[in-house]
């Protein structure tokens, strides 16, 4: 979503001219067509598997500025303004249930989650024996292996960036087993570093996934999470079937006592016990289409799941009445003790405990004094948690959220809160400030307090990167200043 | 929902209706105006269960006149789930008229589901019987007339049970004696003249009320068939002419009688009246006779005016002859008002003459047998034979034979019935052959094809003409309404079974996405057409590339994955080379694999292991056979079966003398070319197996018809309406791995999660919807729907 259609066609727009000037005879327009298609979400596959396309169609030459454009380009504008409002529609609609100060609305802001990934036979190039499932290999471009992992990467990355104080670990199934290739830990580092190190064994083997060994892990390492946070699950399975040693029933009953969500990503069809898994965990379980749609599915797990998240934990909540004499757990609050370390530089350099390696620039625990490399996570001696105050509060956009942005009616600018433009086609994008055609861009409207027009442009930095709205910051700049 | 078909108010108890279903009340409707019988054929998995029976309970609140609803299933199973989904129905339907105010009275309705004593019996020794027909000779034994008259001092011979309370006075259930069963007592007693409260009478709850009341169940159900509104059965009660004289002998003529699952009925007539005789049989039987001649000196010494009674009863006619207590014994497999009529012809008539007559019939037969080589005869050339060497001058008296045994059975005062079953299907045969001129064939085989050193000699009294089990029905019950999913083409069956349907319609099915995707595999990978063709079924390349197909697809399909193989040979010599191939290895990388087996014990743990197999992830692989128990009746819905696969096209054993006999038998009398028959009959075989995959509208499924014979289009167009208009010409002579691409991409989209708003209004109507666009509907929702024309009926 980074290039828009507007770049797109300015760029193409200068690659023309350019041509032309050099004398050159060449026809961008499939070109522009191919690349803004891929931007609108059709099956973005490589060019010679898609049916043809009469590209020609939907350009033409404008009268004044005697630039290309689409003649869809305001649809296109609401198909992505429809994307991302699907997109957000879970968080919007957490917000209302109970975001703010909400009962269940904080217990989503930490989350403990175990991303687990088939490396078995059916991910791997030489695994299979049958050309069906070796021709399945390549069901995800470049194939399925490289697809698993820079998913996997993505999604730490994402995980990190948009819940700053959730901590993640990582297992891999191979061979009827799951193996834990990164304890839980609010750090990208390991998990990167292990991604990494796994990626590089792509060779043959791998044999059977065992889906009852990965949640049998995941639950382990879920065994010492505090109840305060989320717990989650979320396999990419690659497999078509599941070698288990025992009853994998039981399994998924005692996850869902446990209170932990199970999520699936599976690849090529549905399989019955992944679906029951999810639906008994009140998870998500879901089949790409392609590859661009896994990767979207797998992206959309760096959000906090919707939904009532701390279920009760039958055993659990027994033992914790016992002991203290509380009867229900979803009553309680639980205070977190965190640390705010500042970014230091001392005159020397100091071996850090973290990454065991001499460093001048780094974190001092606030409690302990230890010396960190990094920040977020645990201090390795104290067991305290570590963060940076921004972003702890920028967890806080799945709670409050931008608001919503909704297509602006046919009405003149006139009649709007906003400085009035004369009643023409014309109006200005409050974030942008740039003047757009009524007719050739979408013109959204801030259902918050400012009221003002946004271009999809800015709706969608808004929304994905800011999470705030300009125009109400600025009214409670002014409010409060 | 209410609806209103032309002004008919049709309770349905589901908030939406698929426009199939809509449209199928209107043709059932058209034809029990007509008082016609019809055929419907619609998809599996669209309700026909539900639809019908809303619609028939609704028509008989709205019209009086009409009778029962006789509602026929296959098998014990199809009948609870009958009456399951009615008691659903009877409960809205009751909700909604208790709204409008009406009486309690209008409400009431009563549903039976009868089966046999085997479920039904509450004797503690019943538990320990085995087959039905243990239970039926104990049942006999403790409840005949002549057991209970001992008991009761003989004081009320055939008196009616409520005079005999009188005669005994009360006594308490717990006196009945070892040798009498209390529930039948208890039955006798009260629950013959009780006339139970409305409801829906299921198997657990007729055994309930058993338990708590002390009646029998069976034959409280029994009873209740005279008063119900809606009765549930097997086929069998009303079409094999031996139980229907016994169950469906009172039910009157405007009854509506349902057959579901009807597209296989012309092989259930067929069976009812045939018989098979084998070796041992005829041994069995002459120790029969044997011990009724003991018998009947034991009954001369003792009680010789029963003897004589009998003998005035057959003089007067065979109706006296049955009276109620008679019912554990089969009567003649035969009904024709006539022969009740009529008075027993005098040469068989004393039972010492009869039981001479039954010896030399056997030591006929056995002679018969003894040929070297196949001989086939039709009826009368047989009789020809057969009358010089029993002694009798025409073959009349051959039409009572069942009778005249089951008289004397009763006068003989025997209990263990099944001992004597030999000497009934004898007894059987040459009814059969005295009463039917035509449409029969007499078949010796001395051994069977597949050994042909191993001498089994079976004499079959085969019936060819299903029309003659058939025709009984038709003319009895002013509609009859045959429907199935699978029962194309309509033309054919109409006639097959001799009968003129006023309304034949095939139904398609309407789905929110195309959730079914049949597929014709012609060629392996290697571009070798694929064929179970005789010459070419032990090539090693087209079993090759069969095992190539099996292992590819079980590498991209999850979960339940079936079979089908033409018959129990071809599966076995198949496995074995895929076995010497390494196919079998291969599969068990992707799934388990279970094979049916003839033995059903062995089978139906196979088919558990299955289930648990698909339930826990494994992923497995049923092999069946196409003409097997699994085919018929087991679903693989769901997970269970994602894909079904056919390999080969299920033709019957051509060389069969069954078949062969039959298939002329057609083509002269009915001139239904062989071919036409023969591809019909696979055809509606593969589709019965097809619809194994798909119960229910969100269910997704794959269907693979293996062979390159499957491309022709005069064997596809016989597939069902609903399975051909997704059959398009991109999914017909596939290779292998084009097929593998198909089925990625379609088990892909199937996993895509399903918006319910999409159904609204394409497959799910509402009634708002309804009632604003009724008349649209013949037009719009429903069209694609074939009708086929009602073809003259011959004969």
């Amino acid at each position: 979503m980074d290039s828009s259609d507007d770049d797109v066609l300015l760029s193409e727009e200068a690659y023309r001219r350019q041509q032309q000037r050099a004398g050159g005879r060449s026809a961008p327009a499939a070109r522009i067509v191919s690349a803004a298609s891929a931007t609108a979400g059709s099956r973005p596959d490589y060019a010679w598997e898609r049916r043809y396309e009469r590209t020609w169609d939907v350009i033409q030459v404008d009268d004044v500025s005697g630039a290309l454009v689409r003649t869809d380009q305001l649809q296109q504008q609401r198909q992505r303004h429809a994307q991302l409002e699907q997109w957000y529609r879970e968080v919007w609609q957490r917000a209302a249930v109970g975001g703010v100060g909400g009962g269940g609305g904080h217990r989503g802001l930490i989350r403990y989650l175990v991303l687990v990934l088939d490396t078995s036979a059916a991910m791997r190039p030489g695994g299979q024996r049958s050309s069906a499932a070796s021709r399945a290999f390549y069901d995800l471009k470049p194939n399925r292996w490289a697809a698993l992992f820079s998913a996997a990467r993505q999604l730490v990355r994402d995980y990190f960036d948009e819940n700053a104080i959730s901590q993640l670990a990582l297992v891999a199934l191979r061979d009827g087993l799951a193996h834990v290739l990164s304890d839980m830990s609010s750090s990208p580092r390991p998990h990167m570093e292990a991604l990494q190190a796994l990626e590089k064994g792509s060779g043959d083997g791998g044999g059977a996934a065992s889906l009852q060994n990965g949640l049998e892990v995941a639950r382990r390492l879920h065994a010492a999470v505090p109840r305060f946070g989320t717990r989650e699950v979320l396999l990419l399975y690659g497999a078509l079937s599941t070698c288990d040693p025992g009853d994998i029933h039981q399994t998924v009953e005692e996850c869902a006592a446990d209170g932990i969500r199970i999520s699936i990503v599976g690849l090529a069809a549905e399989m019955h016990i992944l679906r029951t898994a999810c639906e008994k965990t009140g998870g998500v379980y879901r089949v790409p289409l392609h590859t661009e749609h896994f990767r979207e599915l797998v992206r959309r797990h760096r959000v906090p799941p919707a939904g009532r998240i701390g279920r009760q934990r039958p055993g659990e909540r027994n033992a914790s009445a016992t002991a203290k004499g509380v009867a229900d757990d979803s009553t309680q609050v639980t205070l977190v003790c965190m640390g705010f370390p500042p970014r230091v530089a001392r005159d020397a350099p100091q071996v850090a405990i973290d990454s065991r390696r001499a460093q001048r620039v780094g974190y001092a625990c606030p409690r302990c004094r230890q010396w960190l490399a990094d920040v977020p996570g645990t201090c390795i001696l104290c067991g305290l948690t570590l963060t940076h105050a921004p972003q702890l509060a920028r967890s806080y956009h799945h709670l409050f959220p931008a608001p919503r942005y909704v297509e602006c009616a046919e009405a003149p600018a006139a009649d709007g809160p906003s400085r009035s433009q004369p009643a023409t086609d014309i109006w200005e994008c409050f974030g942008c400030r740039r003047h757009l055609r009524r007719n050739r861009a979408l013109c959204l409207q801030c259902t918050g307090r400012c009221g003002q027009r946004y271009c999809v442009e800015c709706d969608q930095h808004v929304h994905q990167l800011l999470h705030n709205c300009p125009g109400c910051e600025a009214l409670f700049a002014s409010d409060t200043g | 929902m209410i609806l209103r078909i032309d002004n008919l108010r049709v309770y349905f108890p589901y908030d939406y209706i698929y426009p199939e279903q809509y449209a199928y009340m209107q043709e059932l409707k058209r034809a029990l105006d007509a008082n016609g019988h019809c055929i419907l054929e619609m998809p599996t998995g669209t309700g026909k269960t539900v639809t019908l029976l809303s619609f028939i309970t609704s028509y008989q609140l709205a019209r009086r006149d009409i009778g029962k609803l006789i509602y026929c299933t296959r098998t014990v199973g199809e009948m609870e789930k009958v009456l399951a989904e009615l008691e659903v129905v009877v409960r809205y339907r009751d909700a909604q008229l208790e709204q409008q105010g009406v009486g309690e009275r209008a409400r009431s309705l009563v549903a039976v589901g009868l089966t046999t004593r085997r479920n039904l019996c509450l004797h503690p020794q019943a538990a320990q019987c085995e087959t039905r027909e243990e239970v039926d000779t104990l049942c006999r034994s403790l409840t005949a007339s002549w057991v209970r008259d001992e008991h009761y001092g003989g004081a009320a011979a055939s008196c009616a049970p409520v005079a005999r309370e009188d005669a005994v006075g009360p006594m308490d259930v717990e006196d009945v004696p070892g040798t009498l069963c209390r529930f039948y007592e208890g039955y006798a007693r009260q629950g013959n003249d009780v006339i139970l409260p409305s409801g829906i009478y299921t198997m657990q709850r007729l055994l309930q009320l058993g338990r708590q009341r002390g009646w029998c169940p069976y034959y409280t159900a029994r009873h209740t068939l005279n008063f119900a509104n809606v009765i549930v059965y097997n086929y069998q009660y009303l079409l094999d002419p031996k139980v229907a004289g016994l169950i469906s002998r009172e039910l009157a003529r405007e009854c509506v009688v349902v057959f579901d699952e009807a597209h296989n009925i012309d092989n259930v007539c067929i069976d009812a009246l045939s018989v098979h005789l084998r070796l041992h049989h005829l041994q069995r039987a002459q120790t029969n006779v044997a011990t009724l001649r003991n018998r009947l000196e034991e009954m001369k010494q003792r009680d010789a005016a029963r003897l004589s009674e009998e003998y005035q009863r057959l003089v007067r006619g065979l109706r006296g002859v049955s009276g109620d207590d008679a019912s554990t014994l089969a009567t003649s497999p035969v009904v024709s008002e006539d022969v009740l009529r009529e008075s027993i012809p005098g040469n068989i008539r004393r039972a010492e003459h009869f039981l001479h007559f039954l010896l030399r019939l056997i030591v006929f037969l056995r002679q018969r047998m003894r040929g070297r080589q196949v001989t086939q005869d039709s009826p009368q050339h047989f009789l020809r034979a057969l009358l010089p060497a029993v002694q009798i001058a025409d073959r009349k008296p051959l039409r009572f034979c069942a009778d005249r045994l089951a008289s004397l059975l009763q006068t003989l005062e025997v209990s263990e019935v099944r001992d004597f079953l030999p000497l009934q299907s004898i007894a059987h045969f040459v009814t059969l052959l005295g009463t039917y001129a035509h449409g029969f064939a007499v078949i010796m085989e001395p051994y069977d094809e597949r050994t042909p050193n191993v001498t089994d000699p079976v004499l079959q009294l085969s019936c060819l003409d299903a029309s003659l089990g058939m025709r009984p029905v038709f003319q009895r019950f002013q509609s009859v309404v045959l429907t199935s999913g699978t029962i194309s083409p309509l033309d054919l069956y109409a006639r097959l079974l001799g009968f003129r349907p006023a309304v034949s319609r095939s139904f398609t099915v309407s789905l929110h996405r195309d959730s079914i995707c049949p597929m014709v595999i012609s060629r392996g990978a290697d571009q070798i057409a694929v064929s179970s063709k005789y010459d070419s079924r032990s090539d090693p390349g087209v079993v090759r590339n069969y095992g190539a197909l099996m292992v590819e697809l079980a590498a991209i399909v999850p979960d339940g994955m079936v079979g089908f193989f033409t018959s129990y040979l071809y599966m076995e010599n198949i496995i074995q080379m895929w076995h010497d191939m390494g196919v079998i290895q291969k599969l068990l990388e992707h799934k388990l694999v279970f094979i049916e087996t003839p033995d059903i014990v062995e089978s139906s743990t196979a088919l558990e292991h299955y289930r648990r197999a698909c339930d826990s992830g494994r992923g497995a692989l049923f092999l069946c056979v196409a003409r097997g128990k699994v085919a018929e009746g087991i679903d693989f819905d769901r997970h269970y079966g994602r894909c079904v696969v056919i390999l080969g096209v299920p033709f019957q054993y051509t060389e069969s003398r069954v078949l062969r006999a039959r298939l002329e038998f057609l083509r002269e009398s009915l001139q239904i070319r062989e071919g036409d028959f023969l591809t019909f009959d696979a055809m509606r075989q593969a589709a019965q197996c097809l619809g194994r995959v798909i119960r229910s509208k969100t269910d997704y499924g794959l269907m693979i018809l293996a062979d390159r014979r499957y491309n022709r289009a005069q064997n596809r167009t016989k597939l069902p309406q609903w399975i051909q208009i997704f059959l398009d010409d991109s999914k017909v002579d596939l290779s292998t791995d084009m097929a593998v691409g198909i089925v990625r991409d379609f088990l892909c989209r199937m996993a895509q999660p399903v918006d319910r708003a999409d159904m609204l209004g394409t497959t799910l109507l509402s009634e708002e919807y309804l009632s604003g666009r009724v008349d649209g509907m013949n037009g719009s929702a429903v069209d694609g729907c074939h009708r086929a024309e009602a073809p003259p009926v011959k004969g």
